[in-house]
């Protein structure tokens, strides 16, 4: 499956790339982070190294979803006051890219979905209230600003460290949604609680 | 800890409890005062008044989140959900629904909540002052909130919740967390109540035979020892003596009963001596006889008072005669009848351990109790019962 193997411009670590339409790759070991070019890697972005907390997923781990097999591409971590909170990207076995995140070992999995019209500004999305989005009234019932503390692996946008970002999370017709502020983009995505038994990790 | 914020119940920080097969562990405790506007159903009102609760926070294995509230009407367990019709009702809103599938329900409750305590581990960040508001409907016995938390300037909303509550017993509590001693308490409470309620059978059973015997007291004379009748012109001045008869109840209750057939508007005495064998009066029975008749407005009408009687019991026994005596100058026609009974049962005793028993029965009942007393005081009406009934058969 592996689509191009390259390796670390800063440090030399072995860094594959799966996802042909990835932008972005950060090395887990130094934490620098490199942009995909047709010549290569290009060492331009930021170097952020993140600390190692427990978790059951790492970067290039299997294992099942909903019975699906999958793959860990990537990660991106956000601070926010009360903490931090990951975002795995998993390639499924269909082809199909999600967003697995986790919370104080809560997961929620995201899938994107493209934005058919402008949303508010994040300054203007009120909490309690709804707002139309992609056709749905969307209930927001938290928001709150992080930090984009860094990556591992590839994304298939490119993101800067250290950047703010803004989240908006709520309901819309039953099913979670998730508005995501980045410098460069808004992402929307709909999730679902992934209870601990629905999630299967390989042994590395 | 502070003395003010102890918890009341027998939950703790670390206890754990199973779920709907899910493990708990019990990580933190909040202590909220709120103002709660409540709905009432027989006053179609709401009525506002302060309340306090304890909110216990609980985690799963998977993360899963439970939350148990304690106040003085008992204990709820609560889950978040996600709605699919998620809102907050404005402020004047009287009915509000979290689901589409469900029409509009009453508010039941609104009230907003002010954290004054809390203790334990949280994976978000409790402050004292934090105020949270909410709102919430029943729908199948299942109350469903929407609770939100203001931010500290009060302007706006930090952040809403979702909320399915169920109210839950306590001892169905404790059976989750496997509390043994509530539970070997609350079995002993149940056969207290079903000892109680065995007493109170018991009583109840005693008051049903009791009005049995009672009722057939009431109809029942005693045994007839004589039956005399005269017309009362032929007794004598120094009086008619009836016997011997031979009494040996001692202590049992015996009846004379005087009566008389009267012409009307006429009046005679009458009386009857009871003599012992020396023929010394021990005891006496003596009346006015009358019977009057008319006519008034109303039509005729007619009283009388033609029966005299007397109970009493013997000291000995032995042999014992009875005295006539009349004056029936004023009704030449009159006669006089005279009656001896022995045994004669007497329904008042029998009433008294009824009331008594059934009393008891219903406040054992009703106090859900065995006291000693109520016991004793049964057990004696009972005993009364009994005795009177053996004697009665003698
Ligand atoms: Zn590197």
């Amino acid at each position: 499956m592996t689509v191009q193997q390259y390796n670390c411009p800063t440090c030399g670590a072995p860094l594959p790339v799966e996802n042909r339409f990835s932008l972005q790759v950060i090395c887990s070991y130094c934490g620098q982070s490199s942009r995909i070019t047709p010549q290569g890697l290009d060492p331009s972005g930021e170097k952020a190294l993140l600390a190692d907390f427990p978790s059951i997923l790492s970067i290039g781990a299997t294992g099942m979803l909903r019975g699906t097999p999958f793959k860990v591409l990537g990660m991106l971590r956000f601070k926010y006051d009360g903490g931090f909170w990951d975002e795995w990207f998993l390639a499924l076995d269909t082809g199909k890219k999600l967003w697995l995140q986790e919370d104080e070992g809560e997961f929620t999995a995201f899938e994107k979905e493209q934005l058919t019209s402008p949303v508010p500004p994040f300054e203007e999305m009120q909490v309690g209230s709804l707002v139309p989005v992609n056709g749905k009234q969307f209930f927001i019932m938290e928001k709150r600003r992080a930090v984009l503390a860094g990556g591992r692996g590839e994304l298939t946008f490119v993101v800067t460290p250290h950047s703010a970002v803004g989240c908006v999370d709520g309901n819309a017709g039953g099913i979670l949604m998730s508005i995501e502020y980045l410098p460069d983009e808004i992402n929307l995505s709909w999730g679902a609680e992934v209870p601990l038994e629905e999630l299967q990790v390989d042994a590395p | 800890m502070s003395g003010k914020f102890k918890p009341e119940s027998f939950l703790a920080l670390g206890k754990e409890c199973t779920y709907r097969d899910v493990r708990y562990q019990i990580i933190g405790r909040i202590c909220k005062e709120a103002q709660i506007s409540e709905w009432d159903a027989e006053d179609q009102r709401y009525y506002d008044e302060p309340w306090s609760s304890d909110l216990w926070v609980l985690v799963g294995a998977q993360k899963e989140y439970l939350y148990i509230t304690e106040d003085r009407e008992g204990y709820a367990i609560s889950t978040a959900f996600t709605p699919s019709a998620p809102s907050i009702p404005p402020e004047d809103a009287r009915t509000m629904t979290l689901e589409t599938a469900t029409p509009p329900r009453r508010i039941l409750e609104r009230g907003t909540a002010k954290t004054v305590y809390f203790e334990g581990e949280f994976t978000w960040t409790p402050a004292i002052g934090d105020i949270d508001k909410y709102c919430e409907y029943d729908a199948g016995g299942v109350r469903y909130s929407v609770e939100w938390k203001v931010s500290p300037d009060g302007a706006g909303i930090e952040e809403v919740e979702f909320f399915a509550t169920r109210p839950i017993g306590k001892l169905e509590l404790a059976e989750l967390f496997g509390e043994q001693s509530i539970l070997d308490e609350a079995r002993r409470a149940s056969q207290h109540k079903a000892q109680y309620r065995q007493w109170s059978v018991l009583f109840w059973v005693a008051g049903m035979i009791s009005t049995l015997f009672a009722v057939t007291a009431l109809f029942r004379e005693g045994t007839l020892v004589d039956r005399f009748e005269i017309e009362m012109a032929k007794i004598a001045d120094t009086g008619l003596i009836r016997g011997p008869f031979q009494l040996d109840q001692v202590g049992r209750v015996h009846e004379l009963v005087l009566s008389t057939s009267i012409p009307d508007n006429s009046e005679a005495w009458g009386a009857a001596e009871l003599l012992n064998g020396e023929q010394a009066a021990i005891n006496a029975l003596e009346g006015e006889f009358w019977r009057e008749s008319g006519y008034d407005s109303d039509g005729h009408w007619s009283e009388s008072d033609t029966t005299h009687s007397r109970l009493f019991r013997l000291d000995h026994p032995g042999t014992y005669y009875v005295r006539l005596m009349a004056d029936g100058a004023s009704a030449p026609a009159a006669t006089l009848r005279f009656e001896l009974y022995k045994d004669v049962p007497l329904a008042r005793w029998y009433i008294l351990t009824t009331l008594l028993c059934f009393g008891l029965a219903v406040a054992m009942v009703k106090y859900q109790s065995t006291n000693p007393l109520y016991i004793v005081a049964g057990l004696f009406a009972v005993g009364y019962f009994v005795l009177s009934m053996l004697a009665d058969d003698d």
